[in-house]
């Protein structure tokens, strides 16, 4: 048997597959249709201080090979959160990490210092890169000094593993990943959607109601797989790779490119159950390849450097 | 529910534009209710990307098939007219919120526009099975839309009406023109209940008409979706209890509680 498993801020996962923030609810919605045991992890949808009720509609759409959303980190708020959705997770044999986000850092820490108190909360993921808010997210991610003020500030208030949840829609992603890490953050996740947009030529009318939204799906996974790429060679700490994953080639490909895990996100909208499937397609590739540690592959795409 | 790869038996055009496939489901079929609706992708490709929602058209629990209807409106709906007898179809469901079909009461009535007919053939099916007296308005685009009648259903059970916007069939106009002129007719209205499936600028007319009036109202709603189970929340949808969402809490709602922006 092949060891899938990887360390992250000393929390161990027992293989790389995660679930991705705002493609798998509140952990439980995809019972019926895969063992959520089966998982690595699973990343909670955003967690706010408050409850969000939202965007307008229509606030999904659909795009060659991929999908737009401007959901608006609808969620309970962390109070209902902690109450009636954390405790049907207690018995799932698999990392539960929360993703929160804030209009302010100090809220981004009241949330953390909230869900961080909990011992089924084994790692907390910090958004400061959703395109569909109007404060917060994205105007976080895309200033390095923002990102770091955010990640320090939850730092501060939790001992609970760190991954900093980072943004594409940057010119070099470097800068926001050294800044993550340098305020603590244990380890990073990219790239949250693609900022994007699409036009009903009849109607003249955008896509989403509210014009922009992210971009995500199998045609964003190459922008992915780069600022992996970019990332991995400028931090120490482990890189969790997501955008566009649909099958264990992908996360192959990922992990290639200098990911130590990934998280697996819109593809759970089109097969209800094919993270499991990714798992047992990983197993066979290890068995397969006769591959003792799948974690040797991380960062071994062979590039002639010039 | 469940995700399964059921078998397509037949796929055909009823009308211009308008088709209806029949799949081989047996084990939806025998959990289904009306008003629920099946998620089904399109084929084994990444583009079109997401799943379809369909309202379940009829059901023949006696052969465990379940029909679809549905109008070719773009790449998705496009390749599944493209599916042949004996294709793979993967079909997620049923999925959602069903009609109230039992209780104490004798008049139904079905409020039907457009594609808003494709849940109701299995309602009123139901409805005529447990004893209810249906009457169905329908309103389509061209008499062609109108492609079954009652002779189609269990006899005696219903009465139809219809509308056509080419006037080549029933009241030359919108189905909702015939709405009032239904209500006044009806003789108990106290023991009725109400249906309705359609486009909203027809959905808010039957909300205004049936306004103060007592009788229960249940809408089938359409939302742009992405899981069709309740996670990425896409289809939301205002009420005044806040917003529901339409694959998870719905489709089908009370149509009296829905708030439209003017």
């Amino acid at each position: 048997m092949s060891d899938l498993s990887l360390t992250i801020g000393g929390l161990v996962f027992k293989n790389p597959v995660i679930t991705a923030s705002g493609t798998f609810g509140y952990g439980t919605e995809y019972a019926p249709y895969l063992d959520v045991s089966r998982l690595g992890g699973i990343v909670t949808k955003t967690i706010t201080l408050l409850p969000r009720e939202g965007n307008p509609v229509p606030r999904v759409a659909e795009t060659p090979a991929g999908m737009l959303n401007s959901i608006g980190l609808a969620n309970v708020g962390v109070d209902e959160f902690l109450k009636r959705k954390l405790p049907a997770l207690a018995d799932l044999d698999t990392r539960v990490i929360v993703n929160i986000a804030g209009n302010t850092a100090e809220e981004y820490a009241a949330v953390a210092a909230k869900a961080g108190a909990f011992g089924r909360v084994d790692a907390i993921e910090i958004n400061v890169s959703c395109p569909n808010v109007k404060q917060g997210g994205l105007a976080f991610g895309t200033d390095p000094e923002a990102t770091y003020q955010v990640v320090r500030a939850v730092r501060n208030e939790t001992g609970k593993v760190l991954i900093t949840k980072l943004t594409p829609n940057v010119t070099d992603i470097t800068e926001a990943a050294r800044a993550a890490v340098e305020a603590g953050s244990d380890a990073l996740s990219l790239i949250n959607t693609v900022l994007g947009m699409g036009i009903d030529i009849t109607t003249r009318k955008p896509l989403l109601a509210r014009g922009t939204g992210g971009l995500s799906g199998p045609a964003v996974k190459p922008i992915a797989i780069a600022k992996v790429y970019q990332a991995a060679r400028c931090v120490d700490v482990p890189i969790i790779g997501l955008g566009g994953i649909r099958q264990w080639e992908d996360v192959v490909e990922f992990m290639l490119a200098g990911a130590s895990a990934v998280q697996v996100g819109t593809w759970n909208f089109v097969e209800p159950g094919g993270a499991a499937r990714i798992v047992a397609g990983l197993e066979q590739y290890c068995a397969s390849r006769s591959l003792a540690r799948l974690a040797d592959l991380v960062g071994t795409v062979d590039i002639d450097e010039t | 529910m469940g995700c399964s790869i059921c078998t397509v038996i037949s796929n055909k055009p009823v009308a211009e534009g308008l088709y209806l496939m029949s799949v081989e489901a047996p084990g939806i079929c025998s959990t289904a209710l009306p008003g629920q609706f099946v998620h089904v992708r399109t084929g084994d490709v990444i583009d079109p990307l997401l799943r379809r929602p369909l309202c379940i058209n009829r059901i023949d629990s006696g052969n465990g098939t379940l029909d679809l209807l549905y109008r070719v409106v773009g790449r998705g709906t496009a390749a599944l007219a493209g599916k042949k007898p004996r294709d793979p179809l993967d079909v997620l469901g049923p999925l959602g919120n069903g009609f109230t079909v039992r209780g104490n009461f004798r008049n139904a009535l079905v409020i039907a526009g457009g594609m808003g007919i494709a849940p109701m053939f299995f309602l009123i099916d139901e409805l005529i099975r447990t004893e209810k007296y249906v009457t169905l308005l329908w309103g389509a685009r061209t008499a062609a839309e109108l492609f079954v009648s009652s002779a189609d259903f269990a006899p005696g059970g219903l009465t139809l009406h219809t509308a056509t916007e080419d006037g080549k069939a029933g009241h030359a106009g919108y189905v909702t023109d015939l709405l009032a002129s239904i209500l006044e007719q009806l003789s108990d209205a106290g023991s009725a209940r109400a249906y309705t499936c359609g486009p909203v600028p027809m959905l808010k007319t039957v909300q205004k008409i049936m306004s103060g009036r007592g009788i229960p109202v249940e809408a089938s709603l359409e939302e742009r979706m992405a899981c069709g189970i309740g996670v990425c929340a896409g289809c939301s949808v205002n009420t005044v209890q806040g917003k529901k969402l339409v694959c998870k809490d719905g489709p089908v709602m009370n149509l009296m509680e829905i708030v439209y922006d003017e």
